[in-house]
């Protein structure tokens, strides 16, 4: 009976060895300073709420039904020593309805750091290359059938401003030729100049606030009233994403 | 004891079993893909869309066609691809300056016939489509075409056992996304090539032109070619031919994509290849007849700000010009093509 139930199981684990190949992960063992990154839409640093009523800089009232954008290159950065940690993650839809879209894990071979930078949007090429998947797939929302390319970045909510018949206000940003671009690339410190050290089996979170509030008021002043809409490429949605690339700063860093 | 044994043998071989199975999963059941091969014409330029990161396979197109072929990639079952592009019209819409869609509705342009696509950079009227492979979306998700949603037609060629063994086929698994079905839908649309005409044959010297045919080659020569180039017939550039807009469609045309007004009225130079097939003419189907498109630029091109300086003088053209050009562009119908049963719906 023992000799039996010994071979049992070795012929069970061989089985299963002989699938493992299969499962195997590409990823090798993480390593033990790693660094979450996690991106927390914000307005006016409080975390959004949907449906939750704002004012926005002129004074507008505002609610957010839909936030969303694509982040890709996100990596760190050390000032001193400028070296570049990418994480593997080449397009992510950052969807602040979806909790675990807005973090991303990096493990970086040097401990120190003193800010991170990502781009924010699909780049040019990958808006020319045909049919994509995974968070490209035009299923997603993110793609616009008509006019070829990807939208960058996605806010939808509803303004007793807006001038379309239902009170909504939708602003899809795309455009990624010329001086339509809306691709930007995102740069962010940590504050004070100071620097960020990872210490072995501690896990250090950087919290990345994304402030909806500057979509209507940062580089250029874009009221509710005067857009509720945007739908295609052009200098209006360019003018948005210079807004939205302001939006971003480090709130706080933290260590468990 | 011995009973025990026994049984102890029997789990061992049912879960040596079950094991081998699962991995049996991940391979070899795989059926062979049989290479497609994309022939280039002879004198016809590289194609623009090179396969890459999608190799033609006999399985492959034969998906894409099914594909092509099926009402369920549209709401309410009724609007294939191909029931605006019909392969007797070139897959134009036969007699339809509109197509039909959902809901007794209308497109707002008329279809385009579908043929040598690989050598097109940008797709549709206003070129707004810039990747063939993207292009079956637009009238997919249009409210007055196939009105359908992404994920619903995915949702219901996952429903369908036929489609996940045609995928898995194709694809190495029975995974199916959007990606997946306009890289197939691309691969039987890649296909659609049409080289076949008296016109071809007359440029392989295995026929000849009729003198009025050869006159009316001259006369395309000198009077069209410079816009409708030869092979393709088109030199995939978008112009504004004078023709005034449509006052109830509003249609600017590449304006609505580029937003500049230079490109007010701007359409896409369509191919004269199998032209006879494809009426009616023009970006909303105002013409009936080839007749009346060289009517308009022999007396009714009306310029505007944005009107192409090659018609905007009108082009002058003979009544017996006319006439042996008339005999020239029906040597562009590709009667093989039209009528290749390997483009035709199975079944």
């Amino acid at each position: 009976m023992k000799a039996g139930s010994g071979y049992i199981l070795c012929a069970l684990l061989f089985l299963l060895c002989s699938c493992q190949k299969e499962l195997k992960n590409d990823n090798s063992t993480l390593k033990s300073n790693t660094v979450h990154i996690v991106f927390r839409p914000v307005v006016k640093g409080q975390p959004l709420l949907f449906n939750q009523p704002y004012t926005n800089a002129f004074g507008e009232d505002y609610t957010v039904t839909a936030f969303r954008f694509y982040i890709s290159a996100l990596s760190l950065k050390n000032n001193n020593t400028g070296f570049p940690v990418t994480s593997e993650v080449k397009y992510r839809l950052a969807d602040a309805a979806v909790g675990n879209t807005l973090s991303f894990a990096i493990s970086p071979d040097q401990n120190t750091f003193n800010g991170l930078s990502f781009q924010l949007g699909v780049d040019s090429i990958d808006n020319v290359s045909g049919a994509q998947g995974d968070d490209l797939d035009p299923a997603r929302g993110m793609f616009w059938t008509w006019n070829s390319g990807y939208i960058m970045a996605k806010l939808e909510g509803a303004s007793s401003y807006s001038t379309v018949p239902n009170g909504n206000f939708t602003y899809h940003i795309g455009g990624f030729s010329g001086e339509n671009k809306t691709m930007r690339s995102i740069s962010v410190s940590v504050p004070q100049g100071r620097q960020i050290t990872l210490k072995d089996n501690r896990i250090t979170t950087v919290f990345v606030n994304a402030d909806i509030d500057k979509w209507f008021d940062g580089a250029h002043a874009l009221s509710i009233a005067s857009n509720a809409f945007v739908h295609s490429p052009g200098s209006l949605a360019a003018s948005y994403a210079d807004n939205y690339a302001g939006m971003f700063s480090i709130a706080s860093i933290t260590e468990e | 004891m011995m009973r025990r044994t026994v049984i102890s043998i029997l789990i061992m071989l049912l879960g040596g079993f079950l094991f081998l199975e699962a991995c049996k999963k991940q391979g070899d059941t795989a059926t062979a893909l049989i290479p497609l091969q994309f022939t280039v014409p002879v004198g016809f330029p590289d194609p623009v869309y090179k396969f890459e990161n999608n190799p033609l396979t006999q399985q492959g197109f034969q998906l894409g066609k099914k594909l092509f072929f099926d009402g369920r990639l549209s709401k309410d079952g009724n609007f294939p691809c191909a029931s605006c592009h019909q392969q007797f019209a070139a897959f134009a819409t036969f007699d339809h300056p509109f197509s039909h869609g959902f809901n007794n509705q209308f497109t707002t342009r008329n279809a385009p016939g579908l043929f040598n696509v690989v050598w097109m950079k940008e797709l549709h009227w206003d070129g707004g489509i810039n990747h063939i492979e993207v292009q079956p979306l637009a009238p997919i998700v249009a409210e007055n075409e196939m009105a359908e949603t992404i994920d619903n037609v995915i949702a219901k060629l996952k429903d369908d056992a036929g489609y996940r063994q045609m995928f898995k086929t194709v694809f190495g698994d029975e995974e199916i996304n959007s990606q997946r079905m306009l890289k197939a839908l691309t691969q039987f649309v890649a296909m659609l090539v049409s080289a076949g005409s008296k016109y071809d044959k007359v440029k392989r010297g295995e026929a000849y032109f009729t003198e009025a045919e050869q006159s009316g080659y001259e006369v395309f020569q000198a009077k069209c070619t410079a816009c409708h180039a030869e092979p393709l017939f088109t030199d995939n550039s978008f112009r504004n031919t004078g023709l005034p807009v449509n006052e109830i469609l509003k249609d600017i045309g590449r304006m609505h994509i580029t937003g500049n007004p230079a490109d007010s009225l701007k359409f896409k130079v369509p191919s004269l290849r199998n032209v006879y097939a494809t009426f009616p003419y023009g970006h909303d189907g105002r013409y009936y007849s080839v007749s009346a498109v060289i009517d308009h630029y022999r007396y009714a091109v009306v310029n505007g700000p944005a009107t192409d300086p090659l018609v905007k003088n009108k082009i002058a053209i003979s009544d017996y010009e006319k006439q042996d050009l008339l005999a020239f562009l029906q040597t562009l119908t590709d009667s093989a093509f039209i009528a290749n049963k390997r483009f035709a719906q199975t079944e």
